[in-house]
């Protein structure tokens, strides 16, 4: 297996794509040599390595959507715990409810009323089972702990490629641009995996 | 008499005593020899030449020149008709350019027609190459397609486009190729196998939404798992989603790192026995591959898009066309051989039904005892009426006999459920309304299927023969020409079906005779009446219902009307199966909507 590690950046250029179609267009008539590694979509073959200039303007474009979608990913996960969270303590409420009226019931000697407390509890029963799917798959593979911590992590590594990036502009320096963009690229990638799992 | 056989028989020694000799054995195979370039002569005469084409040129490409071989020449030919020898041919087939031709070939666009292609590829081929410039070629049919030189496996070769975006390569058997291209494709036979990292996130979605669950995600597998999910897709039309590097999909996260890599050998291997047609969508796959692959540098987007449009295509041909807006795509005749291992499949399955069909044939004859399935209801569920339990018993009976059937036709229009990977939810509704709305709803349809087919014969010919008597004959002759004119279309179903035309003919031309006749006087008790009475009424009833029938038969039968009677009873199953996808297409709506 060949261990030549190729600089991607694909889920950059498509965030903008996403949330700054203009800002790419400029960026494709400022670098035209470089027009195909700037079009979104992934390419299923060899791509020309792109210029450090064009790796720090598309940097510089790019972070602040990129904290921004963090943000509302981490927002939309949260309100997913929410959900989840409610769905569980109504289910509860419910099936405690109904367990009662079971009671009630069988001592009033009502058949058919403990039959539909038994159906209310035992529907309760299967709002909490929900509210443990979504909460442990979350509509990928991971759960919804797992997707909130990554996207902090990511989020917070966005922070840092900016302060890095602000430097390496005061310092006139473009040495470790590659680096950073790979940085970047990882966690615009994860933001956005995260962002398709919770719909 | 005797002079007649003996003529015959002096004829027969004549032609034995002919080709006994060596030397009259070898002047037939001569003739013989000579009858096929004849009929080679006479197929190039009837196909459209590149000189044909040259004429409908635009002015911008009016320098282009036509190939033709004449005899031992080949010669090019302009738009005014001038013909220059460009190469002669030894008997080897092997050509020599001449000054001209040289110079040409280095400046103008060519027109080859199809049936030429084969011996002059090596010249056209330098020639593209030589002078940069496009060349085309003209099939049999007229078309005109692109000729183009790309790098393969082999070498550098020339590639001719057969349909639009389709390419086959030069010396590939075209008519075995243009069968497999037209063959049905059904969309449930696809299978597209993503080999890209997780964190092409955006990408796997869009292939998630084209194919739903036809998509299987392999870049998170290791290459065996992968190779073994290849192995297991028998007799698939297999597309693989992937990045290319040489001769390897190559899956590579987001930081550019390597995670695996599967040779496209690997692939084929694994493809070819599981009798599997394999497409490799990768950029410039088929540099590397004799396999059906893209020629040029694609984006996973609009491969996504691509196959979204090609699975609802009717033939693979089409298909293909379709995928190919996102690249221009070569077909290796490898997908002729899956084609006739998949026909061969359908036929057999096609067997399997029919011995089922036979076995229901003789079921038939016995009917679901009414106490049994009364027996059945009480038992399984309690609080629904009868009248709904035994036309559901009764047709989840006969179901039994055509649910096969029922499900392929079914599978080959319906909408592919989400993946459930992607959007678990989306996916068990849609599947959970499909095999609810089946087990719900198929057992009934089938029934009323069968009572419309039964009813019909009963209501609409016993009662009307014994009001109407011999009348009824003449909307039975001409309910029988009804289903006489659909008769192709309706071959193959049971005759009940077949020509249920009459019992519909006689039932509703009847009944409206009956109602035309009750007012008159003379006609009121007409079973009590005398014979001239009878007579009358018969001959009164008789012309009414000519007149009528044969209005009605030159309707139902004008040209391009589909009133086919055997239609009637598919309509239920169609109505349906219709009506579940109806709710499944509002879910998949929905998911959509969320997705966006």
């Amino acid at each position: 297996m060949t261990d030549t590690a190729i600089l991607s950046i694909q889920s950059i250029v498509d965030l903008l794509n996403r949330r700054k179609p203009d800002a790419l267009t400029r960026l494709q008539s400022e670098y035209p040599s470089y027009k195909s590694a700037l079009e979104p979509g992934k390419k299923l073959g060899d791509d020309s390595l792109p210029s450090s200039q064009m790796l720090q303007d598309l940097a510089q474009q790019t972070i602040a959507v990129a904290k921004e979608e963090g943000l509302a990913t981490s927002q939309r996960i949260q309100r997913r715990f929410r959900m989840s969270a409610r769905l569980r303590l109504a289910g509860a409420v419910v099936s405690s409810l109904s367990s009662a009226g079971i009671i009630a019931a069988l001592t009033q000697g009502s058949t058919r009323a403990a039959l539909v407390s038994g159906c209310i509890a035992f529907g309760s029963s299967c709002f909490t089972l929900v509210a443990q799917y979504v909460e442990d798959y979350a509509g990928g593979q991971q759960s919804l702990k797992d997707l909130r911590e990554r996207v902090a992590t990511h989020t917070t590594c966005i922070w840092e490629v900016e302060a890095e990036l602000k430097l390496m502009v005061a310092l006139n320096e473009s040495g470790g641009i590659e680096e950073l963009v790979r940085k970047l690229n990882v966690a615009v990638a994860a933001i956005r995996q995260a962002q398709l799992a919770v719909p | 008499m005797c002079h007649g056989r003996f003529s015959t028989l002096s004829y027969i020694t004549f032609c034995l005593l002919f080709f006994i000799s060596e030397s009259h054995a070898s002047w037939w195979g001569a003739f013989l020899n000579s009858g096929e370039e004849v009929a080679k002569l006479a197929k190039k005469a009837s196909v459209v030449t590149g000189r044909a084409v040259l004429k409908t040129l635009p002015k911008s490409r009016q320098g282009a020149h036509a190939l033709e071989i004449s005899g031992s020449e080949v010669r090019a030919i302009d738009i005014a008709g001038r013909e220059i020898v460009i190469a002669t041919m030894s008997t080897g087939a092997a050509m020599t350019l001449t000054p001209q031709g040289t110079a040409l070939l280095k400046q103008v666009e060519l027109i080859v027609s199809e049936i030429d292609i084969n011996r002059l590829e090596n010249i056209v081929r330098d020639a593209i190459k030589a002078s940069g410039k496009p060349a085309f070629v003209v099939s049999e049919t007229g078309t005109v397609g692109r000729l183009v030189v790309r790098a393969t496996p082999t070498g550098e070769t020339l590639l001719m486009e057969k349909y639009p975006g389709i390419f086959i390569r030069i010396g590939e058997h075209s008519g075995e190729l243009s069968w497999a291209l037209e063959r049905p494709f059904q969309n449930d036979k696809i299978r597209v196998v993503s080999l890209m990292d997780p964190s092409d996130a955006d990408e796997l979605a869009r292939l998630d939404k084209a194919v739903g669950e036809y998509h299987i995600p392999a870049g998170s597998n290791t290459p065996s798992e992968a190779v073994h999910q290849i192995r297991s897709q028998r007799e698939k039309i297999v597309f693989i989603v992937g990045h290319v590097e040489k001769d390897k999909f190559i899956v590579r996260d987001s930081a550019g790192q390597i995670k695996s890599e599967i040779s496209f050998s690997e692939l084929e291997d694994a493809a070819e026995k599981a009798d599997a047609s394999l497409f490799l969508l990768g950029c410039s796959a088929a540099a590397c591959s004799t396999t059906s692959a893209f020629i040029d540098p694609v984006n996973a987007l609009r491969v996504a898009d691509g196959l979204k449009d090609a699975i609802s295509r009717a033939t693979l041909g089409d298909a293909l066309s379709a995928l190919s807006t996102a690249g221009d795509l070569v077909v290796s005749s490898k997908v002729v051989h899956s084609a006739r291992v998949m026909l061969f499949a359908e036929q057999k399955a096609l067997l399997v039904d029919k011995r089922i069909e036979s076995s229901y044939r003789v079921l038939k004859l016995t009917t679901v005892g009414r106490e049994r399935a009364e027996e059945l209801a009480d038992r399984i569920v309690p609080y629904i009426p009868s009248w709904v339990q035994y036309p559901y018993f009764a047709g989840a009976f006969f179901l039994i006999f055509s649910a096969r059937s029922i499900v392929r036709e079914w599978k080959s229009f319906r909408t592919p459920a989400p993946a459930f990977a992607r959007n678990p939810i989306i996916s068990t509704l849609v599947k959970g309304i499909r095999i609810l709305g089946f087990a719900v709803l198929m057992p009934l349809a089938v029934c009323l299927n069968l009572a419309i087919i039964l009813g019909a014969w009963v209501v609409g010919t016993v009662p009307l023969f014994m009001t109407l008597g011999w009348t009824s004959l003449v909307p039975a002759y001409f309910g029988w020409k009804w289903s006489r004119h659909f008769a192709e279309e309706a071959n193959g179903e049971p005759w009940t079906v077949r020509y249920l035309g009459i019992p519909l003919f006689v039932g509703v031309i009847g009944i409206l005779v009956a109602i035309l006749m009750s007012p008159i006087e003379l006609f009121r008790g007409i079973e009590y009446a005398d014979l001239q009475t009878r007579l009358i009424y018969w001959i009164v009833s008789g012309s009414t219902s000519m007149l009528i029938s044969a209005f009605a038969l030159r309707f139902l039968t004008r040209r391009n009307s589909n009133w086919n009677p055997a239609d009637i009873p598919g309509l239920v199953i169609a109505g349906a199966l219709l009506l579940i996808e109806f709710c499944v297409s509002r879910v998949l709506h929905k998911g959509d909507t969320a997705d966006d």
